[in-house]
């Protein structure tokens, strides 16, 4: 629907932005998860956005409005950095050195990343609210 | 049932932006001309459409399928926007056909 454009690109936001809090509380609630030597332990998930165009497959379109269609995650990367080593010869996963391979997730990394998203989740929040705001005022002008 | 808009008597074409879905952007219209019954009608079923929609996503989002509630709060402002806009246009029609009533002959 045409008139509600800022309402579909916003809402891409909202949800991407979702999506991006959703794996940091997958990261945060993962940060000590431990897996038995030779696994590959958990590794730190951070999302791709991509522009998502208003031809829908990420090519552009033709018109002046082609250029808007919002975001939308790309793909979910993996931070392949190595896990944080600690000597505890006692844990159940402990490698024969007696080495625990812990995941790279950094709460306090993992903490601003959080207030980075909420942040932007709010910026779409009141870009939508100043869209429905001119869509209300532009109607009062009817009354 | 009678088709309300369709009995209505043909008014002249209007030059604007059709509201149809898909509708061409503002530029583009030049030389289009669309009667009113059948903008209105456009509009109509686009609000039902945007209805439907808010309809089946919050149906979704109860029974606890995989939505968003931002795609929910959306899609129930854009019909109750649609809505408000369509009671603006309906006043106004009201409203220009009341003051033809009253139109001292």
């Amino acid at each position: 629907m045409g008139l509600f454009e800022t309402f579909a690109i916003s809402g891409s936001g909202l949800t991407a932005e979702r999506m991006r809090l959703d794996l940091i509380a997958s990261n945060l609630a993962n940060a000590n998860t431990t897996r038995p030597p030779g696994e590959t332990p958990f590794q730190r998930q951070l999302a791709l956005f991509q522009t998502r165009y208003a031809g829908g497959d990420g090519s552009l379109g033709s018109g002046p409005l082609s250029g808007l269609g919002g975001v939308r995650v790309k793909q979910i990367s993996l931070d392949t950095a190595p896990g944080r080593q600690v000597y505890d010869p006692s844990h159940p996963d402990a490698d024969p050195g007696g080495y625990v391979t812990y995941p790279n997730v950094n709460p306090i990394n993992e903490m601003v990343d959080m207030m980075a998203a909420s942040r932007a989740y709010e910026a779409n929040l009141t870009a939508l609210d100043s869209g429905k705001e001119l869509f209300l005022r532009a109607l009062s002008i009817m009354q | 049932m009678v088709d309300p808009l369709s009995s209505l008597p043909p008014l002249p074409p209007l030059i604007g932006p059709t509201a149809g879905p898909g509708a061409a952007l503002a530029g583009k219209t030049e030389g289009i001309t669309v009667a009113f019954g059948d903008m209105l009608q456009g509009y109509l079923d686009q609000l039902v459409s945007a209805q439907a929609k808010s309809n089946a996503l919050t149906t979704e989002f109860v029974a606890g399928g995989a939505v968003d509630i931002s795609q929910v709060a959306i899609a129930m402002e854009e019909s109750s926007l649609a809505m408000q806009l369509l009671l603006e246009v309906r006043n106004k029609v009201l409203d220009a056909y009341e003051t033809l009533l009253r139109m001292p002959v």
